[in-house]
């Protein structure tokens, strides 16, 4: 018997059938069970990462939470104050109305929220100085300048008494090491400041025909109710309801805004650029001298170069 | 740098209409005082005190406003 006849007979025996059948029964079982398994540990591994994904996002957003907690309130005042300021440039007698309504909805929202209160009534300090300054017109555009910040002035002082009365402020005055030291340095940052605001609005000096001494003695007393304004009583008190960055950026937009006219770009410009230092100063420190200082000397440098360079 | 009043010209419309507004205002907020404080107890009412000045402004503009209508008639 040959050997091809041997395998012959094995091929055709029913044994061999019978292994093929039950060869073919457990690698099909295997291929499902592998199957199976694979698709278990697709749906665990994608499940779970899903799930971390998920929830880290859960915690990021958690996190997020103080920095724009009350976002609303500092949503609204931002809206009323750009669409006063803006109007206004625009259209004189539809911002007087978009200005009332400004100050109702501040007042209201003071009624309506006791947290948000001090800061509502010191951001309605603006409409009503715009309100002042409408009633009040006057012969040069350094008289009307002057009424609007004196009217802002007193406002802001009347204001940050009664709120200091309730809420004792965080002590923040430096030490006389302190003044000596950072006093110089807020000075310079100021003069560099002011080559920055002359190099950008030499050609746009605002008080023609007023005389130099009596303007540079003004923007002292305009650099200080700025200061007691915008830093004193809307970023304190922003900070006291927000997170203190959200506070410092409602400041810087309610000090850009304010100075928005109806033709010139260039002064909301500078006054961003002036913002953010005096901004983040008060941000680092809480201390009203050291941003008066850097606003002050800008403002005279400014005032100085025009003497010096343009008018003389 | 400087904070400015984003008017060019007030005319005696825009004043006009200032001082009407202010008028207005000042109606909605003696309106809203009532309502909302009248019922309120007296000790929940000392936060009244922080819009106090902001209508005396308004006072005053009102009250210099009557001054130069009679300013005018006479």
């Amino acid at each position: 018997m040959s050997i091809d006849t041997i395998t012959q007979s094995i091929k055709e025996s029913s044994v061999f059938d019978s292994i093929k059948t039950s060869y073919l029964k457990v690698t099909k079982g295997l291929k499902k069970t592998y199957r199976q398994s694979l698709a278990t540990v697709k749906k665990s591994s994608y499940a779970k990462v899903t799930q971390s994904i998920s929830k880290s996002i859960r915690k990021e957003v958690k996190s997020l939470k103080p920095y724009f907690k009350d976002f609303w309130i500092f949503g609204i005042i931002v809206a009323v104050i750009v669409a006063t300021q803006v109007t206004l440039a625009v259209t004189t007698i539809g911002g007087i109305y978009v200005n009332a309504a400004a100050f109702l909805i501040l007042i209201g929202l003071a009624l309506w929220k006791e947290r948000a209160r001090a800061l509502a009534i010191s951001a309605a300090i603006l409409p009503v100085a715009n309100m002042i300054s409408l009633a009040l017109p006057q012969s040069t555009e350094f008289a009307q300048t002057v009424v609007f910040y004196d009217s802002i002035l007193v406002l802001a002082l009347i204001y940050r008494f009664m709120f200091v009365l309730d809420q004792p402020l965080k002590e923040t005055k430096l030490g006389k090491l302190g003044y000596l030291t950072v006093l110089p340095l807020m000075a310079i940052i100021g003069q560099v400041l002011g080559v920055i605001g002359y190099l950008m609005l030499r050609h746009h000096y605002p008080f023609d025909h007023t005389s130099l001494p009596l303007v540079a003695a003004c923007v002292v007393v305009f650099a200080l109710a700025e200061e007691i304004y915008f830093r004193g009583l809307i970023q304190q008190r922003g900070s006291v309801l927000f997170n203190p960055v959200l506070a410092a950026i409602l400041s810087l937009i309610l000090f850009v805004f304010s100075t928005i006219g109806h033709v010139l770009i260039l002064v909301p410009i500078f006054a961003l650029i002036l913002g953010i230092a005096l901004v983040t100063t008060y941000f680092k420190k809480q201390n009203l001298i050291l941003t008066f200082t850097i606003n002050a000397v800008t403002k005279l440098a400014y005032i100085g170069l025009m003497a010096g360079f343009i008018f003389h | 740098m400087f904070l400015k009043l984003p008017v060019q010209y007030i005319t005696t419309n825009v004043h006009n209409t200032v001082f009407i507004l202010n008028t207005v205002i000042l109606i909605i907020a003696l309106i809203v005082v009532e309502l909302v404080y009248a019922e309120t107890p007296k000790k929940n009412r000392v936060h009244l005190k922080y819009f106090a000045p902001l209508f005396l402004v308004l006072i005053g503009l009102l009250i210099y406003a009557a001054y130069k209508q009679a300013g005018v008639a006479s």
